[in-house]
């Protein structure tokens, strides 16, 4: 075909359109995710309500603080990587330095934990101090506390990366594997906020790192399904 | 942003702003001014691939098209297409090299080093071809086996019949009646 005919038929097709309100689509998305993910973690996991008992420790604020603006920042992420010619840019800086506000905070002493806990986070290695003063048994206690809130937060973050890939796909990202990596930046914080609602008080530090490894994963697993799915 | 980008931003975006609200005529100039920007960009690209060059600025007018609704009326219309250009070329050049890797023989790869350019190899064989063919055949001949095949005037004379001395004879004279013709080219 000759490309003014092309254009002469893509001009028959014009009508005038509506440019798209990017915050509303996305919005409703994650509305409807959140249902799901809401629904599965009271209905798997079960709510903690002694959760109320932390709201008087500044770390559970700093933390939750930390963790919006992680949200926020892969939020506005998203966003731009959703729409050819615009770059994530300083977002992409804003996301970093909350992560590792988060990883600075979670591996502070003032974590928060029973005191054995504190003690082995103060010490340089906790790996090895709950493999001395637990043997065999603390290492694999360990590994599952660990393996848990990876796993928990993982799975708790499906349907947000979900329905952030579902948006993206109606939108144009010229960059798909790093549009796929924010969404699941996102969904991954998202899902450690929700799951920190189960798990905040009997929380030690070896859930701490599975918090951090399920958060790291999302946005990996984003980036491999953005190559794929998010091509147009 | 230069000056001249500047022009051509303020210019295209007007346009396509009324273009987006319905204005054929306006959409209808937008899109050729941009397919004329898409060609000269893309050619500069895929220089050993002009046919290629044509589907593209298709590929790229109609995604544009497909499009349009995702794009945020405050931001730079040319950022906006570039990005989509870019985007479109880089995924075409990716398939390509998934298809070359597959149907490409390495066979060929030691011919192609040496060779300024499949199609000017092709054109300048094509027309010697046309050339030799204005030359009675036995001059003709001995000049393709001698000048073309690399054989010895010994063997053109064996393959043409001829004696080694009007071998020598019949490539002289045809070379001349060659420059003749094209005067200058020899």
């Amino acid at each position: 075909m000759k490309t003014d005919d092309l254009i002469a038929q893509l001009v028959a097709d014009s009508q005038s359109v509506a440019p798209v309100r990017i915050h509303l689509m996305f919005t409703h998305a994650l509305l409807l995710a959140s249902l799901v993910s809401v629904a599965l973690l009271v209905g798997f996991w079960g709510i903690d309500l002694r959760i109320v008992s932390l709201l008087d420790t500044p770390v559970f604020w700093v933390k939750l603080g930390l963790m919006l603006w992680l949200c926020a920042s892969a939020w506005s992420m998203v966003l731009h990587l959703a729409r050819p010619g615009e770059s994530a840019g300083p977002m992409a800086w804003s996301a970093g330095a909350s992560l590792t506000g988060l990883l600075a905070v979670t591996i502070s002493p003032f974590a928060p934990g029973s005191p054995e806990e504190q003690d082995l986070l103060a010490q340089a290695s906790p790996w090895m101090l709950a493999g001395v003063d637990h043997g065999w048994a603390g290492v694999a206690q360990a590994w599952q506390a660990v393996w848990r809130a990876g796993a928990s937060i993982s799975a708790l973050a499906v349907p947000w990366l979900a329905a952030l890939l579902w948006t993206l796909r109606d939108m144009a990202p010229t960059r798909p594997a790093w549009a796929g990596a924010s969404a699941g930046f996102m969904a991954g914080a998202l899902s450690a906020l929700l799951y920190s609602l189960h798990a905040s008080v009997t929380s030690g530090p070896f859930e701490t790192l599975g918090y951090m490894l399920g958060m790291a994963l999302m946005p990996a697993i984003g980036a491999l399904l953005g190559r794929w799915l998010l091509r147009w | 942003m230069n000056a001249r980008l500047q022009i051509i931003e303020a210019d295209l975006h007007a346009a396509w702003l009324d273009a987006l609200a319905g204005d054929a005529t306006s959409y209808q100039a937008v899109l050729t001014r941009l397919s004329g920007h898409l060609r000269v960009f893309l050619r500069r690209r895929l220089r050993d691939k002009p046919e290629d060059v044509e589907d593209l600025v298709q590929e790229i007018l109609l995604s544009i098209h497909q499009k349009r609704h995702t794009y945020d009326p405050k931001q730079p219309l040319t950022a906006w297409i570039y990005a989509i250009a870019r985007y479109k070329l880089i995924d075409h050049l990716r398939a390509q090299a998934r298809h070359d890797d597959k149907n490409d023989s390495i066979d060929d790869w030691h011919d192609q080093l040496w060779m300024v350019s499949t199609e000017d190899a092709d054109a300048s064989k094509a027309h010697l071809t046309h050339m030799l063919s204005q030359l009675p055949d036995k001059q003709r001949l001995p000049i393709e086996h001698t000048k073309l095949e690399g054989h010895s005037v010994a063997e053109a004379a064996l393959l043409t019949g001829q004696s080694e001395s009007a071998v020598k004879v019949n490539i002289h004279r045809g070379l001349k009646a060659l420059a003749k013709l094209y005067g200058g080219v020899f």
